[in-house]
């Protein structure tokens, strides 16, 4: 389509090896300087002059491509690149980063290589893991796969696998994550200034896009490591028009540890003496894994049109029975089960509906649930003829049927613009709890008990709405704006909140090598995590807002500097400050746990802000790579609403408010068969809220004593989080061993994890020398890692 | 993998140095001038967390109550407690100061008017061999003041000895909500885990406070008592329930909910809350309280009596203190 004195060209940019789409491929007209970025599905759309051209398509890790074009009319260009890991005898140059020229600011795009160069625990390679390496990225805890940005909450992430949210994003307490890297093409973290079509987190937005599959041969790969395995699968159902990418993961560490757990305490579980004076042996049963199923589809219909269909599948299972004799010689069964887990589908047609006009519509369904189930049931025996059973369920979760449509249209060289909107329908099942007692005498027929308790909230239903537009828009060759505005309204019953969310981010190009950008923007949260602790819990309940508690709101400006030293190394630098409002923590004591309060009651709304500095040097070609981050921060909370005080109404530092963050990732390729990674980080230890001084209750004169019979004493806390831990710091090492055989290769990667066993603070807690001890007698450091080797061996073909 | 394995499952745990800072010292009042009973009031300081010692008496500190005005004659001081020779009565207005090596402080209370019980009584309900629901009930009447809140605290005694209580706090009653309580009530006793059994009975109940009123300013309260009933082979235990209401001022209400909340979740899973006091340039509390009670002894109702077993009201009331 001609358009004036400009013409079109357009086209997908795919892997020549694979077929898989390219996202963030940089095409650029040579002459002009113009140029443009492929969007999730690998197409690109570039309006210049009419004119020969000269563009220049490139992507990190492939060589570039140059393509001449006499720009006579519109043209459809579809660029294979080579990766370079293909090319022999090639000098990998430095492209430029696209980061350097992007309007887009405090966005980091991560490739599968670099997550996997990671040393890792465990043997498995961790995405969210190798993110918290990123400066502006903390880990919640030792080990955890919790990612607190830029002074967020963990539920203030916005994670999209193929573009539908993922509630749950952790496996094992949180110290794994849900994404399967077999499964994943493309990474992309945004920490601020969001595109105009991101919104409904605070604090972070994790973008993450899994494999088409390759569309010209069978290819996969087996991985096993020290406590789960994993297969990848992907292929040409018909060669270069549909295909698919199928992966696995499973845990097996169960098979080992629970019965090793199970052997050191069998003591204490079956240590119960009989009337007869022995002690009985107990039949056990227990187990804990978790699994991923990732699978995509993708139909070509033409070069212009697509359909992919996705889906994961994830859940965590942690179940255990016991069967004993007690102390009455009464058979007692007990048992427990908790699943926990996702479930998200999409199917999404792309369409290049014109050369400036690019389609985008997804239907998708999102489902995260959590069911504990626990009973304890007595039979009766020769000597006893009662019989009774108690059992309790628990269950909460979430689920979200979306309906969207966005479009990219290039209507000249200047403008690259974003547009769309969508509905979403939410289904909360807050928590239902049921309890059942049943009580049956043998001896008295009619003498039975049977009660049942049921407690929680029935389901809440809530619609979202949102419309957006984004213009990228390049000013002048030195400045290029990024405007837009995210329009939300969220519909709970008769309450409704709408929102309008202006974002902004600009660049100005001082020279080719130096940047300098800065970004606004404005987010709404309408659902909150209710989380008691650090380690992801399957209890932890999504929640609306209502009428009484409000959508978080946060506002965050940031500014920063981008310098690349060609062939070394490219240097950013970003300062930030965010505000957020309508921050929910729980009030002092509650606890989710065992709490069948309305929840509305257990927490309480106030403010926070948070400020930094963040520093990356980075280094991506040569023998030698990887990156230097660096983060300063301060993370404050405010809880001063009248009847909602925290901290007597002042303000406190949050949980994870740290003053120093420093990672250190290198990898050193020693040879085509052996490389190197090193990993190193440092933070300030956590906060956390500490009675150092206490004293006596005041109770009245029947009152003296509590259930445990024992005097009471008040612990006097002079501020929430008024201690901070010992500092953390952590050395990784791993070591790659990759061999090539006729159709296949093998890497195996040996990992040490905390190579000089530092003790880090997971926890502390107040010790007593025994169980009715009044008062503690130390203060005691938990410490989860020690130093721990593993292995993994992984066959791709 | 098994080694690992050891080694995840055993952890690592370090004892954390941390050192007393003298200048964290605070001092405390604690008192509950209580109708009818002997006033004294806690006066010391706080301790060290990981000091095993006893807390010690203030040196160098005074001490002055006020009843209506008047200075209070300081009768003895044992250890930290300071006596007087005062038992407080219904609408006393009650003053503290003092000054100590970290300042001066001050405090003022009253002591709240005594709650009227009435209609009380006690049914047996549905029951077996080996357990037996109760409805027990009473009405008290609020006084109406905006400064009363109550608590109802209920005792389980045994041979005169302490069991096991429950308390169970109530909203000011202008309210008509109901308040929901489920108990339990699993924690072990200390001392002859024979009788736990026997000794303890649980509350489990619905609608303890009911929705609707009586009059305009009589609140029926009703329980259901589900009493564990003895089965083992020694010898029966009498055991008595002591049903206490008790009317507190704000500050205390808002005390014991701290206290509690601080006791009772002072967990992994929750953030260990601020115990509030009202005792300015001191931590603790200085608050009135006046209580009504009533007992009665589920053995003596008749275990096996049927449904319907009825312990009256009379008899009931006159245990009234």
């Amino acid at each position: 389509m001609l358009c004036g004195q400009t013409a079109t060209v357009s086209g997908t940019i795919t892997d020549a090896r694979s077929g898989e789409t390219l996202i963030g491929a940089t095409v650029v007209d040579m002459r002009s300087g113009k140029g443009a970025v492929s969007n999730m599905a690998g197409h690109y759309s570039l309006t210049l002059p009419r004119d020969s051209v000269t563009l220049r398509v490139s992507f990190v890790g492939y060589e570039p491509q140059e393509v001449r074009l006499l720009m006579d009319r519109s043209h459809e260009v579809h660029v294979s690149l080579v990766p370079s890991l293909l090319l022999q005898e090639v000098t990998i140059t430095a492209e430029r980063p696209g980061d350097l020229r992007s309007s887009q600011m405090s966005a980091v795009q991560v490739t599968m290589e670099k997550i996997r160069s990671v040393p890792v625990l465990f043997g498995e390679a961790d995405l969210i893991k190798a993110l918290q390496l990123l400066p502006g990225v903390q880990s919640g805890s030792e080990g955890g796969s919790g990612m607190y940005v830029r002074g967020g909450g963990p539920d203030e992430n916005l994670f999209l696998l193929d573009g539908v949210p993922l509630y749950n994003v952790t496996h094992l307490g949180g110290f794994f994550s849900a994404f399967n890297t077999d499964a994943v093409k493309n990474v992309t973290l945004y920490k601020g200034s969001f595109p105009a079509r991101f919104g409904g987190r605070l604090s972070a937005v994790l973008d993450v896009t899994q494999n088409n599959g390759n569309d010209k041969e069978l290819h996969g790969n087996l991985s096993v490591g020290l406590i789960s395995a994993k297969c990848n699968l992907e292929g040409p159902i018909v060669r270069e028009r549909t295909t698919f990418s199928f992966s696995f993961r499973r845990t097996y560490a169960e098979l080992f540890i629970i019965p090793l757990a199970l052997s050191l305490n069998k003591n204490s579980l079956a240590g119960t003496s009989t009337s007869d004076g022995g002690t009985d042996a107990a039949d056990y049963d227990a187990g804990y894994y978790f699994y991923d199923f990732n699978a995509r589809v993708t139909h070509k219909f033409s070069d212009r049109s697509r359909l992919h269909a996705s889906f994961y599948m994830g859940d965590d299972k942690l179940h255990g029975a016991i069967h004993t004799v007690n102390a009455d010689d009464e058979d007692v069964d007990l048992g427990f089960s908790s699943l926990w887990g996702n479930i998200v589908a999409s199917l999404r047609w792309n369409y290049a509906m014109s050369p400036k006009l690019f389609l985008n519509v997804t239907g998708s369904f999102s489902r995260y649930r959590n069911v504990i189930v626990g009973s304890v049931a007595k039979q009766p025996t020769a000597g006893d003829h009662n019989a009774s059973t108690i059992e309790g369920d628990y269950t909460s979760g979430i689920r979200e049927g979306s309906l969207r449509a966005d479009f990219d249209y290039t209507p000249s060289p200047e403008h690259s613009v974003r547009f769309g909107g969508g509905v979403t329908r939410h289904w909360f099942s807050p928590e239902v709890a049921t309890a059942s007692i049943d009580y049956f005498d043998s001896l008295l027929m009619n003498d039975t008990l049977h009660h049942t308790l049921d407690i929680g909230s029935s389901m809440v239903m809530a619609n979202t709405f949102t419309l957006f537009g984004e213009d990228d828009w390049s000013v002048s060759d030195a400045l290029k704006v990024n405007y837009g505005l995210h329009l939300s309204c969220f519909r709970l019953s008769d309450t409704v909140y709408p929102s309008l969310q202006p974002r902004l981010s600009a660049r100005l190009l001082l020279t080719p090598d130096l940047s300098v950008k800065v970004g606004y923007a404005a987010m709404t949260q309408y659902v909150h995590l209710l989380s008691t602790t650090s380690v992801t819990l399957p209890t932890d309940l999504w929640m609306p807002v209502t009428r009484r508690v409000l959508p978080m709101r946060s506002h965050q400006v940031a500014g920063g500097v981008s310098y690349s030293l060609s062939g070394i190394a490219d240097f950013s630098a970003e300062v930030y400050y965010k505000h957020m409002d309508n921050l929910l923590e729980y009030r002092d004591g509650a606890t989710l746990l065992g709490s069948y309060d309305a929840w509305e009651n257990l927490v309480c709304m106030g403010r926070g802000w948070s400020y930094g500095v963040e520093i990356l040097v980075q280094r991506e070609v040569g023998r030698l790579t990887g990156w230097v981050g660096y983060t300063w921060s301060r993370t404050m909370r405010l809880f001063d609403r009248k009847g909602q005080e925290l901290n007597n109404g002042e303000p406190f530092p949050a949980k994870y408010d740290r003053r120093h963050d420093l990672s250190v990732v290198l990898n050193y390729k020693l040879s085509e068969r052996v490389d190197f990674n090193v990993t190193w980080v440092y933070s300030s230890g956590n906060a956390a809220s500490l009675a150092t001084q206490s004293y006596p209750i005041a109770q009245e004169e029947s009152d003296d004593y509590d259930h445990m019979g024992r005097r009471g004493a008040v612990n006097y806390i002079e501020g929430r989080n008024n201690y901070r831990m010992p500092d953390y710091h952590r050395l990784d090492v791993g070591v790659n061993f990759h061999k090539k055989f006729k159709r296949a290769r093998r890497c195996i990667n040996v990992s040490i994890y905390n190579v000089y066993n530092r003790q880090n603070p997971y926890m502390l807690y107040r010790s007593s020398r025994d169980t009715y001890a009044h008062y503690p007698s130390a203060l005691v450091q938990l410490s989860l890692f020690p130093i721990l080797p593993s292995v993994a061996y992984t066959l791709y073909f | 993998m098994i080694i690992v394995a050891a080694v995840l499952f055993v952890g690592c745990e370090k004892v954390v140095d941390i050192n007393n800072d003298p200048s964290k010292e605070l001092p405390v009042v604690n008192a509950i001038p209580t109708v009818g009973e002997p006033l004294f009031v806690y006066f010391a300081h706080t301790r060290f967390f990981l000091d095993t010692n006893n807390n010690q008496p203030l040196a160098d500190a005074s001490l002055t109550v006020y009843a209506n005005d008047v200075p209070l004659a300081l009768d003895s001081i044992v250890r930290c407690r300071y006596h007087y020779a005062y038992e407080p009565q219904e609408g006393d207005s009650l003053r503290l100061e003092g000054i100590t090596p970290y300042g001066t402080l001050t405090a003022r209370t009253y002591v709240p008017r005594v709650p009227t019980l009435s209609n009380i009584s006690l049914l047996a309900d549905t029951g077996g061999q080996a357990f037996r629901f109760y409805n027990a009930s009473f009405a008290f009447e609020d006084h109406g003041g905006e400064a009363e809140y109550y608590t109802l605290v209920v005792e389980v005694r045994d041979s005169g000895a302490r069991r096991n209580h429950r308390e169970h706090r109530i909203d000011h009653v202008d309210t008509t909500r109901s308040v929901y309580f489920a108990l339990t009530d699993n924690d072990e006793i200390t001392g002859d885990a024979s009788y736990v059994n026997a000794a303890f009975g649980f509350f489990y109940t619905h609608n303890y406070f009911n929705d609707s009123r009586i009059d305009g300013r009589t609140y029926p309260v009703k329980m259901q008592i589900l009493h564990i009933i003895d089965t083992t082979e020694i010898a029966p235990f009498k055991h008595e329930y002591t049903v206490s209401l008790r009317s507190v001022t704000p500050a205390r209400l808002r005390y014991i909910i701290d206290a509690s909340r601080q006791r009772g979740t002072s967990s992994f899973f929750s953030e260990q809350g601020q115990v509030r006091g009202n005792v300015n340039g001191a931590l603790g509390i200085f608050a009135g309280v006046a209580k009504s009670s009533f007992s009665f002894c589920p053995d003596t109702l008749g275990i096996y009596g049927g449904v319907g077993a009825v312990a009256s009201s009379r008899e009931l009331i006159e245990r009234v203190k």
